[in-house]
């Protein structure tokens, strides 16, 4: 009894969850200015059109800024997973006078978050030219040291091993890093790059003020961008945020396994 | 082993191939911007065999208008072939913060439509090109425009701007929603009765108990600063003193004009929670409203829909009211080609597109639009010239947009009670002093 | 020879800080450019009045005075405490449950799992948008289910309480199953014994949840409100586009503040200001958080 009330508590609970998104998908495919709100017209199958996705198809660059938004996650998960890996190799391989304060200066990195520096870090991204530009969106996203910290307490938990006789050369300290310890923490990278990704993904105010030309926008600053001039077209809205999803929504499917895994990882030890 | 050794050689492929398509797009940005590896390209290219010079066009006109501008746009694109013009659409609200950086970076529009109120700031800051040079080389020539336009957009006698038009608003009225009320005249006027705020709530009330279900008065709330200012300165009001130097705005008139509105509001002869009032009428489901004169062709041409339109009525003394007017801007980082290129846009912009402007219903800027016989038979043009005549604009200060966004911020605020009146205008007076003396 | 020996020492160990140091650089080089330079610059621009062009003139503390002196930096700052107070406790409870929902064995468990944590990978635009349409006073989905119900309908984006519970509800159904999935996976690490044991000694499940799961979720617990503090005090992108501020300035955040004046008003000096206070606050809480969790462990 109490086991199938909490069965249907939990799919409830889904239908609820899902409801916003199936409307958005039926509401794309009405035509311009039915909203779907009835049972009446969830189930008249009639009139449904593609006209909505080829309206937006056509009148914005909505790829173009999938791919914007592609590339910007992409390059910034892996250069951050490359950088946070080697920086974690210092920190938990190695033992120098200055790593107390530079860990600390690199976890203060988690203290405060760009949103709260707007203004001296466009000031800073203005002066060296780099607005209106995907790299003056991904090197500042580089500086948060939560891969760091990850990646570090995963190397901390590796046998000592490997570092004997190795603690000099620094040569052969970058092939000990390159051919045992970036494989063996393999897993621990990909969870924080998916992570990674997630966060770039969802970025929205930064890219908001700094990119101005359409070509350059992301899929989060061109939405809005295109969606303010259609206010009154529901449908229109409804589709462009419905191909604005699915990418992620088939990419997530796929990946489901790994991206659940990642994001647990970085939250249980982070 | 090996796998690990596949792994690590997976991680730097995918980041090598990253890497490429990034660079892939930032040379596909770069070339659809006005970068500089454009300049040296078009350069190179000697001037008109590599195709058209290809410039980008802001501008902020949503819904109606937009429909114009792409037909403007459309019609220059295929008159010549030397330039092709392409245009981004930003959201009104946030128009000037993307172009105030945009001008700061130098990373932006060739070409994009400013407001003539706007442009102080820009102009002082040297951001935007010089026209008198530019005009010669696209046979432009500023006698062409009204002069107190062009006055509007120069500074030290040096025009900044080619000011396409003149818009304010008008009192739009359902004819079927009115006349059901009976208060529509014999020549389809409205009857407003005494002229006066009690008049006017009069009038409204009668509305609501004649034809129930409808909004008497559409009020533009999202952009309630527009009504306010009609009203406030049929009161005589202002919002800085004469010298610029000061907030003149915490008196007794502003106050009267937003207990008018909240008034209104609460007595429900208003819908406050309406966030598309020009919709509601335009669907025939509010029976007044003060819409821009820039709606006129969009709600004429509405089958069903039957419309009238005549000047705001003097509900609180005098006829001024507020007007704006929309000018064309090139920054000034933009490279010489592209800036004659610009200038011929804004040229056939305001004269020949004036005439479709026009259409939308904002009062051009071009004296041959006005004066020829195809725009004075258009419906009402007679009555937008006659409101033209008392119009008052925005004080021409360097720190407009300042106190236009304090403006803004404060009357949402108290129409959405959660600043009183008094609070309001004394906030509003403090906020633009502080930045007046900034 | 001790000289000799200990001038190598000394050339040893500057060579390992040097190679420990290269192993940093790419990290720290960015976070120099891109975070300390710009925290010090900030403290720098808001000393002064400054325009998007450029420095305009030395004002001391001027900014500091006025932004201290007026009332809507309280009050925006309040806002986006009031936003963490409102959804911090919605989403941590509400990911609990959907946790210990989905951590039994049920039919179809890895597709529940799938759809809570479903919204967490769409854009914050595109779930902005659904729900701005969702609860459109007319045509919106939320009022209609309402009015079926025999509820009144509510005025969601235009009055002002309403309005913040529009983005909590937003929200929390984009992020809460992130929290969810962190949940699973603390719950996963609790031994199964314990639950075992706890049979045996007959207990009930409300016993077992409060003295088995909840200290067994402790840890992911501190991290998660830490975490979820923070996201909401940045609240920006669902305000922006859902509501801009409004109605009137119930729902404008410090983020969106600072935005406006700094971007809007053009006066980067007062936004500086403004943002290193915000730096200042962020500091506190998190100095706050550290001294609670400290204190509890011990």
């Amino acid at each position: 009894m109490a086991r199938a009330a909490i069965y249907s508590l939990t799919v409830i609970l889904a239908v609820i969850f899902v409801i916003p998104l199936v409307w958005m998908f039926v509401v794309s495919f009405k035509p311009e200015g039915v909203s779907a709100i009835t049972i009446a017209e969830w189930t008249d199958f009639s009139d449904l059109t593609i006209r909505n996705y080829a309206k937006v198809l056509t009148e914005s660059q909505i790829l173009r800024w999938t791919w914007n938004s592609f590339v910007i996650g992409a390059v910034t998960t892996l250069i951050t997973v490359i950088i946070s890996s080697l920086g974690a190799f210092a920190f938990s391989r190695k033992t120098f006078r200055s790593k107390g304060f530079l860990f600390i200066l690199c976890v203060s990195g988690l203290l405060i978050p760009t949103e709260a520096m707007l203004i001296p870090l466009y000031e800073t991204v203005l002066s060296i030219d780099l607005l209106d530009n995907m790299w003056g969106i991904i090197l500042p996203s580089l500086t948060n040291p939560l891969g760091l910290i990850l990646i570090k307490q995963f190397m901390d938990g590796l046998p000592k091993d490997y570092m004997e006789a190795a603690q000099i050369d620094g040569g052969r300290d970058f092939r000990l890093w390159w051919s045992i310890y970036l494989p063996l923490t393999r897993s621990a990278m990909i969870a924080i790059g998916i992570f990674y990704f997630i966060m770039s993904w969802n970025n929205f105010i930064w890219p908001y003020i700094t990119i101005n030309s359409e070509e350059n926008m992301v899929l989060s600053t061109g939405l809005p961008t295109f969606l303010s001039n259609n206010v009154l077209h529901v449908n229109t809205i409804m589709a462009a945020s419905a191909i604005a999803a699915i990418p992620t929504m088939i990419v997530y499917i796929f990946l489901q396994k790994h991206i659940v895994q990642g994001v647990s990882m970085t939250g249980v030890k982070g | 082993m090996a796998r690990r050794n596949r792994f690590t050689t997976m991680l730097f492929l995918m980041l090598a191939i990253v890497l490429i398509a990034a660079g892939c797009s930032s040379k596909g940005n770069s070339s659809a911007n006005s970068g500089k590896a454009a300049e040296t390209n078009s350069g190179t290219g000697s001037g008109g065999t590599s195709g058209p010079v290809e410039i980008t066009f802001w501008n902020l006109f949503g819904g109606g208008e937009g429909d114009f501008v792409d037909q403007i746009v459309d019609g220059f694109n295929g008159s010549q072939q030397e330039v092709k013009v392409k245009t981004l659409r930003l959201e009104s609200g946030e128009y000037y913060a993307k172009f105030g950086t945009a001008l700061a970076s130098g990373k932006g529009p060739d070409v994009a439509v400013a407001h003539a109120d706007r442009l102080a700031p820009f102009v002082k800051a040297g951001q935007l090109s010089a026209l008198s040079e530019l005009t010669e080389k696209a046979g432009f020539d500023f006698s062409e425009i009204t002069d107190s336009n062009v006055e509007s957009v120069s500074y030290d006698g040096i025009p900044y701007a080619v000011p396409i038009d003149t818009h304010f608003h008008m009192f739009y009225y359902n004819k079927d929603l009115l006349g059901e009320a009976g208060l529509l005249n014999e020549d389809g006027t409205p009857n407003f009765g005494e002229i006066s705020p009690e008049g006017f709530k009069q009038f409204l009330t009668e509305i609501k108990s004649k034809v129930p279900g409808i909004t008497p008065f559409s009020v533009n709330t999202p952009y309630f600063h527009e009504p306010f200012y009609n009203l406030y300165y049929q009161a005589g009001g202002s919002i800085l003193t004469d010298d610029l130097s000061q907030a003149d705005i915490n008196n007794e008139k502003a106050i009267d004009v937003l207990k008018f509105y909240l008034n209104l509001y609460d007595q429900g002869l208003s819908d406050i929670n309406d966030k598309t009032p020009w919709d509601t009428f335009h669907s025939g489901k509010s029976a007044t409203w003060f819409g821009g004169v820039w709606e006129a062709g969009w709600h004429l041409g509405e089958e069903g829909l039957n419309v009238g339109i005549t000047s705001i009525p003097p509900i609180f003394g005098s006829e001024t009211h507020w007007a704006a007017s929309h000018t064309l801007v090139i920054p000034e980082y933009v490279t010489e080609e592209k800036q004659v290129a610009a200038m011929k846009f804004m040229k056939y912009f305001t004269l020949e597109g004036g005439k479709i402007w026009a259409q939308a219903g904002h009062v051009p800027a071009a004296k041959a639009v006005t004066a020829s016989d195809e725009y004075m038979n258009l419906p009402y043009r007679e009555e937008f010239v006659a409101s033209q005549k008392t119009v008052k604009h925005a004080p021409k200060t360097d720190r407009y947009n300042a106190i236009d966004t304090v403006v803004k911020d404060v009357l949402q605020a108290v129409i959405f009670k959660t600043m009183t009146p008094e609070d309001g205008v004394k906030g509003m007076e403090k906020d633009i002093n502080e930045i007046l003396q900034n | 020879m001790k000289a000799q020996q200990a001038a190598s020492g000394w050339k040893r160990q500057l060579k390992n800080e040097f190679s420990a140091i290269a192993f940093l650089a790419p990290f720290l080089i960015p976070l120099l450019v891109f975070y300390i330079w710009p925290l010090l610059r900030g403290a720098y621009i808001s000393l002064h009045s400054w325009t998007i062009l450029g420095m305009e003139k030395y004002v001391g503390f001027n900014n500091y005075t006025k932004i201290l002196t007026n009332s809507d930096f309280y009050k925006y700052l309040w806002n986006s405490l009031y936003f963490v107070i409102l959804v911090v406790p919605i989403i941590i409870s509400l990911g609990l449950l959907l946790a210990l929902l989905i951590h039994r064995k049920i039919p179809f468990q890895t597709m529940f799992r799938s759809i809570y944590f479903l919204p967490y990978v769409l854009s914050v635009s595109v779930i902005s948008f659904i729900w701005l349409r969702m609860f459109d006073s007319k045509h919106g989905l939320v009022n209609v289910i309402l009015e079926t119900l025999g509820l009144s309908s509510v005025h969601w984006l235009t009055s002002p309480n309403a309005a913040w519970w529009s983005i909590v509800i937003a929200t929390v159904w984009w992020t809460v199953g992130f929290v969810m999935v962190l949940f699973l996976a603390g719950l996963q690490e609790i031994s199964q014994e314990l639950y075992e044991a706890a049979d045996i000694d007959g207990a009930s499940s409300f016993h077992k949840f409060r003295f088995i799961t909840l200290p067994g979720l402790s840890s992911v617990m501190k991290v998660q409100i830490f975490f979820q503090i923070i996201a909401g005090l940045k609240l920006f992108g669902q305000v922006q586009i859902m509501t801009n501020g409004g109605p009137g300035d119930t729902t404008n955040t410090i983020i969106r503040y600072i935005y406006v004046t700094g971007f809007k008003k053009d006066m980067f000096g007062l936004a500086a200001a403004q943002s290193t206070l915000f730096c200042i606050f962020m500091l506190l809480i998190a100095a706050v958080q550290y001294m609670v969790v400290n204190r509890k462990e011990s």
